[in-house]
């Protein structure tokens, strides 16, 4: 451990320890470069404890001076040490947030805005930057008093008078309002992107090109966010504002600003819809690999291991190359965000990682035919689902596809254990995401689909009460569906094709279970539905089932009619199998039909 | 102006012109004492026989009674029940409606407990589930709504039952309990398992093997849905009759309305089909039309017997021409339409039956289903079933098909002649 050069003395109690720290903020002028090092000696003393005296404090120190003009003085100082505090970046974060506001807060007491507004509008700007990454407390209401304090300060702040603070507070505002939980979302960007817009009213790139960048660049991410107009526009304004920004920003004057801009550049590109594709996603790996020039595992890890990520995700959706090969980069890159981001230092980033390397396994199994990837896979979106925060998005998307690995494992193997587990997933998905969400309907698609294959697959096992009750809860979810989505799209839309197979199924679950006139009667829906969709073959089948329930009632005219029938469109497709099933029941209809008559006569 | 007693003894005298004490016409035979039932039950004599058959043996038999809602296993139970009390006195004989959410032995297990209101053991079972014992209901009278009968009915009262852990042992016990005063057993008869939904009766029917197949005679009346084939081949053997009820020929309905007016029929009573007096306020020929309109529904036959009785007395008539059959018909069809309170769907689709007569899973198009606002016929059942369900279409007995036909109802003639 360092020693003390200056032998302070060791502060007994926290009011002892706050003054002598406000007491450094009055010697140095709030210069941080010889604070910082003072306070550095102090962390171990640096508690909680100081919150709880720092008012105290203040107003003891107020009361010791006697001219407004001194009390001024005083809560200047709180000011000061406030701004340091939000700034120091040693110790607890958390707590040097609190100081800050506490002490702005007591400044405020004093610095009114009748009696000093301009003063008073700097300390809610700052006030604002603090509830802004304030890490204790809701952070939703963080948000919302940060933006009260910038809109308190831009009372006083207008364009026409002051209008670099005027510019600067709406960057903050915008930055508030683009991260705002509370209210419409798609509202708070459109209010974020008009204030970044009136920033750039004030500051232009010739008279403030550095700030003119940032703003620059905030916009851009307002604009990849937006959720209000064209999607495909948008991603075109974010990315000629990041391109904007890269014109100040540049490799050699700015180099980590000029990274953080080429991430996020590429991003836009991986996102954009206009343009070619495949060209785009060249663009976003350009841009990935530049910010890697700058951001290394040793100079800054979590930067690096964020840009492998992006990256991975742009080889895994590339379509130039070869699909294996890119497949083998994304997981290369995901591997290597691994690295940094481990379970026990970075849980959530890890989870996001986990998910996305099972996702490029899930990939890899299908190009390779390898089923060991999709095991791995399987085992990936298991172990990141177990960190991932309930609910969250990377959490609903890795159930999801946790989900439909599963059924795809289903798919080759066959183990029904499988399509159970995926339901799960599915339903966990289902259950927690929000009825807004634009991937909603998809997963409300899959939760039936796989209802139905894993409820058809129990009736053929015997669990017919299960597998029954699998098939008709589908149904209805089906329908349910089907018909929300007719109202909201106003045409008649035709039910899905999902909705035929499962009545279908439904109707075979019922012939293995000897009901006739349930099986009859779901036969016949599904036909009317594959007939009205010119599915064939699941016209055909509805037939076939049709035609052996009439036959097994003794219906042997009615029966022999739908099989025939079933057995032209079987013979048009070339199923040679289905053929032969359905030709052995039309004999045997017609020979029970001729017993019949026999014994009629 | 007139006064409530007034008006209390009007409605009265206005049934007295027509020669009735009272309408003897209601929609559930739970509503009658069984001595009513037993006068004015008619018909079912084969199913009778076959039921009495079983009862020749003294081996446990079990006993499902099926058919269409509101064709008549209820009475037809309850009739049975009565006879067998009449004539077997060491048999017990136990009546309850399946409630919601309750397992068969568990339902038996009630029926049985009430039915022994001095077996303190007994008693005790059923308090534990929260059932109010013969004990308590006299401590809260106040709280009771009497008509407690033998096996009250607990379908509609949703009591929050607990389930006891071993119903099936429970019940095996009561029975052997019940064995010392009723030697020849105990019948379990379990009404109203047409009001679930078939895959909940399959799935109770399967879950209670082990108990139907126990030391109780069972009674059980469901819906020809519910009872699938599958119950009855895959399940082999859980019946030993299966009992479908079907609609009362001409005569036997015509019997049957001068039995339910004999019942109320102040001096009178002729009971012979020949002697017109017999459908005395009715004429021949509107009696003819009643059992007519009514299909040999034993439901139907009672609604609208009561709503014709209604509107005569309401007009003050003396006899039942044709034209207050006329209106008491077409009150009846108001009647149910408002009963059935349908939504707009419903409402719907019973337009269209009635435009189209029937409406089939063969031959319905797509397009109408759509109209409608469906795509399948399976979604359009419930509907139908509760179209069926308050008398305003009925399935027909067919095989190849789902069908089901309006009843047709009179025209119905401006709202006016309500007032
Ligand atoms: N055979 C019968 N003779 C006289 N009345 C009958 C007969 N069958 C049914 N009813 C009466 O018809 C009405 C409906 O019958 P119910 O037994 O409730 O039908 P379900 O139980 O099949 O729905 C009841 O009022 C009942 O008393
Ligand atoms: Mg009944």
């Amino acid at each position: 451990m360092v020693q003390a050069e200056e032998q302070q003395p060791a502060a007994e109690t926290p009011e002892v320890l706050l003054k002598q720290m406000l007491g450094q903020v009055e010697q140095y002028g709030g210069d941080a470069q010889a604070i910082y090092p003072q306070w550095q000696k102090l962390l171990e003393q640096m508690t909680e404890a100081l919150l709880a005296v720092l008012p105290g404090v203040a107003e003891e120190r107020m009361a010791q001076v006697a001219t407004q003009q001194q009390q001024d003085a005083m809560a200047w100082l709180l000011v000061r040490f406030a701004t340091l505090m939000d700034e120091f970046p040693l110790g607890k974060i958390a707590l040097n947030k609190e100081l800050a506001i506490a002490a702005y807060e007591k400044a405020l007491e004093v610095i009114t805005q009748a009696a000093d507004p301009e003063g008073w509008a700097l300390i809610q700007n700052n006030l604002g930057n603090t509830y802004s990454f304030r890490i204790r407390g809701d952070r939703a209401e963080n948000i919302e008093q940060a933006i009260a304090a910038y809109q308190n300060a831009l009372l006083v702040y207008t364009q026409s008078a002051l209008p670099q603070d005027w510019a600067m507070t709406q960057n903050n505002l915008g930055e508030a309002l683009r991260q705002r939980i509370r209210g419409d979302r798609a509202e708070n960007i459109e209010l974020a992107i008009a204030a970044y817009q009136n920033t750039l009213l004030v500051r232009t790139q010739s008279a403030l090109p550095q700030k003119w960048a940032m703003t620059q660049m905030n916009l851009g991410i307002a604009y990849s966010d937006r959720i209000r107009g064209d999607r495909a526009e948008n991603i075109e304004l974010a990315i000629a504002a990041y391109q904007n920004a890269l014109q100040v920003r540049t490799q050699s004057a700015l180099p980590q600003k000029w990274s953080m801009t080429q991430m996020n550049l590429g991003i836009a590109y991986r996102n954009r819809i206009r343009g070619d594709r495949a060209e785009n996603i060249e663009l976003a790996i350009v841009a990935y690999q530049n910010a890697l020039l700058v951001y290394t595992q040793s100079a800054l890890p979590q930067d690096w291991a964020m840009t492998q990520m992006n990256l991975g995700a742009a080889y895994q959706n590339r379509i130039r190359g070869d699909r294996a090969e890119n497949i083998e980069l994304a997981i290369a890159a995901y591997q290597n965000a691994l690295l940094v981001y481990t379970q026990s230092t970075w849980p959530q980033q890890w989870a996001m990682t986990q998910g996305n390397l099972a996702g490029a396994l899930v990939d890899l199994s299908a190009q390779t035919e390898d089923p060991s990837k999709l095991d791995e896979a399987i085992d990936c979106y298991e172990a990141a689902l177990a960190v991932a925060t309930h609910r969250s998005y990377y959490s609903i998307n890795d159930h999801y596809s946790l989900g439909s690995a599963l059924a795809q494992r289903y798919e080759q193997q066959q183990n029904p254990e499988d399509l159970r587990r995926a339901l799960t997933a599915y339903r966990t998905a289902l259950d927690a995401i929000s009825p807004e969400h634009y991937n909603r309907d998809r997963y409300a698609q899959m939760l039936p689909q796989t209802q139905t294959l894993l409820g058809s697959r129990l009736v053929r096992d015997g669990q017919w009460q299960e597998g029954l009750g699998l098939l008709l809860k589908s149904l209805e979810q089906l329908r349910n569906r089907d018909q929300s989505s007719n109202q909201t799209q106003a045409s008649s839309q035709a039910p899905t094709s999902a909705q035929a197979t499962t009545l279908y199924e439904i109707g075979r679950a019922y012939e293995i279970l000897s009901d006739w006139p349930n099986a009859r009667l779901y036969y016949r829906d599904a036909l009317r539905l594959f007939e009205d969709q010119a599915d064939d073959l699941g016209t055909a089948r509805s037939r076939s089932g049709l035609g052996s329930i009439l036959v097994s009632q003794g219906f042997f005219d009615k029966g022999i009619h739908h099989l025939t029938a079933a057995q032209e469109t079987f013979t048009q497709l070339d199923l040679g199998e289905e053929v032969d099933k359905v030709n052995k029941l039309i004999q045997a209809a017609q020979a029970a039909k001729t017993h019949q008559l026999a014994q009629k006569i | 102006m007139a006064t409530a007693d007034d008006i209390f003894d009007q409605s009265f005298n206005n049934l007295e012109r027509l020669g009735l004490r009272a309408i003897p016409f209601t929609a559930s035979p739970t509503n009658q004492s069984s001595e009513t039932l037993q006068q004015v039950f008619t018909g079912r004599e084969k199913d009778l026989r076959q039921v009495f058959n079983q009862f020749t043996s003294r081996e446990r038999r079990r006993i499902l009674v099926s058919g269409r809602i509101g064709i008549g296993k209820s009475a037809f139970l309850l009739e049975v029940l009565g006879v067998l009390d009449r004539k077997l006195p060491d048999l017990l004989t136990t009546y309850i409606s399946l409630p919601n959410e309750l397992d068969l032995a568990t339902t038996a297990l009630i029926a049985v407990a009430k039915a022994l209101p001095n077996d303190d053991w007994a008693q005790q079972q059923l308090y534990r589930m929260g059932i109010p014992t013969s004990k308590v209901l006299k401590a809260r009278s106040a709280e009771v709504s009497g008509s407690m009968g033998i096996g009250g009915k607990l379908g509609e009262q949703d009591l929050p039952i607990t389930a006891p852990e071993y119903p099936a042992i429970s019940l095996d016990t009561l029975l052997e309990r019940a064995r010392e005063k009723y030697p020849r057993g105990v019948v379990i008869a379990i009404d109203d398992l047409d009001k679930q939904n078939p895959s909940r009766v399959r799935q109770l029917m399967h879950d209670a093997q082990g108990t139907l197949k126990g030391q109780a005679w069972y009674l059980l009346t469901g819906h020809p849905l519910g009872m699938t084939a599958d119950m009855l081949t895959s399940e082999r053997g859980l019946f030993d009759l299966q009992l479908p009820l079907e609609e009362l020929d001409p005569p036997t309905t015509y019997q049957m309305l001068i039995n339910y007016l004999n019942s109320v029929r102040i001096n009178n009573d002729c009971a012979d089909p020949a002697d017109p007096r017999a459908v005395l306020p009715f004429t021949p020929e509107t009696a003819r039309r009643l059992c007519e309109e009514s299909r040999g529904k034993p439901r139907l036959f009672n609604r609208l017997g009561n709503a014709v009785l209604a509107k005569a007395a309401d007009l003050r008539a003396k006899t039942i021409t044709p034209d207050v059959l006329e209106l008491g018909l077409q009150a009846s069809a108001r009647t149910r339409i408002q009963e059935a309170a349908l939504g707009f769907q419903e409402e719907r689709l019973r337009q269209m039956l009635q435009e189209r007569g029937s409406l089939s899973d063969e031959d319905i198009t797509l397009d109408e289903l759509r109209q409608l606002g469906f795509s399948s016929f399976s979604e359009v059942m419930p509907l139908l079933e509760k179209l069926e369900n308050f008398d305003l279409a009925y399935q027909l007995p067919q095989e190849d098909a789902t069908t089901f036909e309006a009843l047709v109802l009179p025209p119905l003639e401006d709202e006016a002649s309500e007032a």
